[in-house]
């Protein structure tokens, strides 16, 4: 059925109470919701809440630090105990909130927490004067964790294990750079750093010796110019 | 003109080698189940926002209510005869690529939200099928292919669905036969195979008029319905194409705007996309096409269709091959830059929004897409009744409009991010004031 526009000289799609391009009631039926009928569905107004949710809690934590520091520097004029909070806050924001904001992979996600909780460590072991605790036993342990991850995720989801490669190698040269650091600052004990290395390499080399020409197929897609 | 001739005719030979060895190339691509983009997509991934969705839309009426359980069956079987949409999108380290689905996508009930943005996640289809009451509609990511290309791909998904349903459809009467495997030549880049670089086209062009308005959270579609026989005796009588008629009405529309004749600083340009198939021989179901943006000016073009139509014809006579080969070396010429190739991704994202915010919406008003008389099985007289097809959302051009014709029936459909609807209303009373039946359909809510 179909109703006819005076204005316009248009006829209008029976679904239609008014003429679109007027505005004009070209209907004497009352308005009808038959979507039986309708050329387009009623519309949905599907809200993501999820970016907005996060965007809260970023502002929540923001403003934590920031009254955390105005708190510390009024108190005591400074900085000691809010620059935990400060780096809690990076952490949790960049490692966590970001990734989950932004929907990033898995793999993705993986390496980036990687960094910023390897960042962390180090930050704590700076701050805190652990006596080489933290890049003796904490951080080497943290990326034997690490390659240990990566092994499980690669093992749970071996048709996608490619994509993979960005943590396997995150993970990597951060051992590589523990392990030197250990090994030019003379520490005292090494054997921590040097397994997560070793056991950085051995997953690494196995993936490129054995699994050479998978390997080159996913290099040539990812880094094809 | 001998002489032109014969160096147009060792240009097509010198590219008929090329493409040989592209599809060398490309076929050892192709066994690893990945794909580079094309140079026209190249853009589309990185610019695309909710805002921005570079998704356009077709949708088929038929006479009967659609069985979605059918509908899937059909896309089940159709899907793996077009490889270049059986992919999702993927970030490599200098460019984005496509990897191939592991599954097929599913078929949902459509929503009235058209042309809404497609999210890049792992092994999610970068299109969409919908189906609603007897209509099915497929959106589709612009860097998997051009209207022409989906339009193939949808014209054979709709004759599967016909023919499961028990119709007596012709396959074979499709663009694309699905019963063949996939061609080689289907999924080449066709702008790297003509691309010679021996003269390319000026990129420097003065910015367009864009059309303000009240912004609405929806597109908005407005869609005329008419007989192109018809429209087509009314522009025989003016001595123009279909295409060069509707551009026409588009550009009166324009120029009666209020808001443009007072404030006529800049001109009104009309983004024309072409076909580059139709000049330069290509198999491809990738993109292919390329545009002219038409120019008018408050004094040189006066607002009489004759004259109008007129100056579109000047304005058009200058597309020939040579045309369209100037225009892709100056695309893929950008593509090949050494420094370009070796960006990294993310920093391409980042110059590439710049220059379409700056440099690419700017430079016309509005687009304007006229698929023309889409090839369709003859069965398709009793079964389907007419094809839309919609163009997304831009940043800075609020309305674009795209036609198409199947079983005489012209589709003209606006699709606006404005709540004003002058421009729409001028066009289309225009047309009827030539004596053409129109019957209009919008999405526009009811109140």
């Amino acid at each position: 059925m179909e109703h006819y526009c005076d204005k316009c000289k248009v006829k209008v799609d029976g679904s239609q109470v008014f003429c679109p391009l007027c505005g004009r009631r070209c209907s004497k039926l009352p308005i009808g919701n038959d979507e039986r009928y309708k050329i387009f569905p009623r519309p949905e107004y599907k809200n993501d809440t999820l970016p907005a949710v996060i965007n809260k809690m970023s502002i929540i934590l923001l403003l934590a630090t920031v009254i955390c520091i105005a708190v510390e520097l009024i108190v005591s004029g400074g900085f000691w105990w809010s620059a935990f909070v400060l780096a809690s806050t990076v952490l949790f924001y960049c490692a966590l909130l970001a990734p989950i904001k932004h929907r990033w992979t898995v793999a993705g996600s993986l390496a980036n927490a990687y960094l910023f909780v390897g960042g962390y460590l180090l930050f704590l072991e700076l701050m805190t004067n652990s006596y080489g605790w933290g890049v003796m036993y904490v951080i080497p342990l943290f990326i034997f964790a690490m390659s240990v991850v990566n092994v499980f995720i690669m093992l749970l989801k071996p048709e996608r294990k490619w994509s993979y490669l960005l943590p396997l190698l995150v993970t990597f040269f951060l051992a590589l750079t523990l392990f030197i650091y250990n090994w030019a600052a003379g520490s005292s004990v090494l054997w921590p750093s040097m397994a997560a290395f070793f056991f950085a390499c051995a997953v690494l080399i196995y993936i490129l010796i054995f699994r050479f020409r998978s390997f080159v197929r996913s290099m040539k897609k990812n880094f094809h110019a | 003109m001998e002489t032109v001739d014969k160096e147009a005719k060792k240009r097509r030979k010198e590219a008929r080698h090329k493409s040989k060895r592209i599809f060398l190339e490309r076929k050892s691509t192709r066994s690893e189940n990945w794909l580079g983009l094309d140079n026209a997509a190249l853009i589309y991934p990185a610019i695309a926002t909710s805002e921005w969705s570079a998704v356009y839309r077709f949708s088929a009426y038929l006479y009967k209510d659609v069985v979605p359980e059918t509908l899937q069956q059909a896309l089940n079987v159709v899907l793996p005869r077009f490889p270049s949409l059986n992919v999702y999108i993927r970030r490599g380290l200098f460019w984005f690529y496509f990897e191939q689905l592991t599954h097929t996508p599913t078929v949902k009930p459509e929503t009235a939200n058209v042309c809404k943005n497609i999210a890049f996640r792992p092994n999610r289809a970068l299109f969409r099928v919908r189906y609603h009451n007897n209509k099915i509609t497929l959106e589709c990511f612009h860097a998997l292919t051009d209207g022409v290309g989906s339009s193939n791909f949808f014209t054979c998904l709709i004759a599967k669905y016909l023919q499961l349903t028990g119709e007596n459809v012709d396959i074979s009467e499709c663009p694309i036969n699905i019963l063949d495997k996939p061609d080689a030549e289907e999924l080449e880049d066709s702008f790297e195979r003509y691309a010679d670089f021996v003269k390319c086209n000026a990129r420097k062009e003065e910015g367009a008029y864009q059309i303000p308005g009240t912004e609405t959270e929806r597109l908005n579609a407005i869609i005329g319905v008419m007989s192109a026989s018809a429209l087509n005796a009314v522009a025989k009588g003016l001595n123009c194409t279909i295409t060069q008629l509707l551009i026409a009405a588009y550009a009166k529309a324009l120029l009666n705007y209020s808001d443009w004749r007072r404030n006529r600083k800049l001109p009104i340009k009309i983004s024309v996309p072409i076909n580059c198939r139709a000049f330069l021989p290509s198999q491809t179901q990738r993109n292919f096409s390329s545009y002219i943006n038409l120019i008018f000016r408050p004094g040189e073009n006066a607002s009489t269709i004759e004259e109008l139509i007129g100056s579109i014809k000047d304005q058009m006579s200058v597309i020939n091959a040579d045309y369209l080969i100037a225009n892709i070396n100056s695309n893929v010429k950008a593509q090949k830059n050494p420094i370009v190739r070796i960006m990294p991704l993310a920093i391409k994202n980042a110059i590439l929004k710049i220059v379409f915010r700056n440099f690419g919406e700017n430079l016309f008003t509005t687009a304007i897409s006229n698929l023309g008389r889409v090839k369709v099985p003859s069965s398709f007289n009793g079964l389907v009744d007419r094809y839309e097809a919609m163009l997304g959302r831009g940043v800075k051009n609020t309305i674009n409009c795209g036609c198409v014709t199947v079983n005489d029936k012209l589709s003209i459909s606006f699709t606006s991010k404005i709540g004003e609807t002058r421009i729409q209303r001028d066009f289309f009373r225009f047309l009827s004031s030539l004596g053409v039946d129109i019957t209009i359909t919008s999405n526009l809510l009811e109140v």
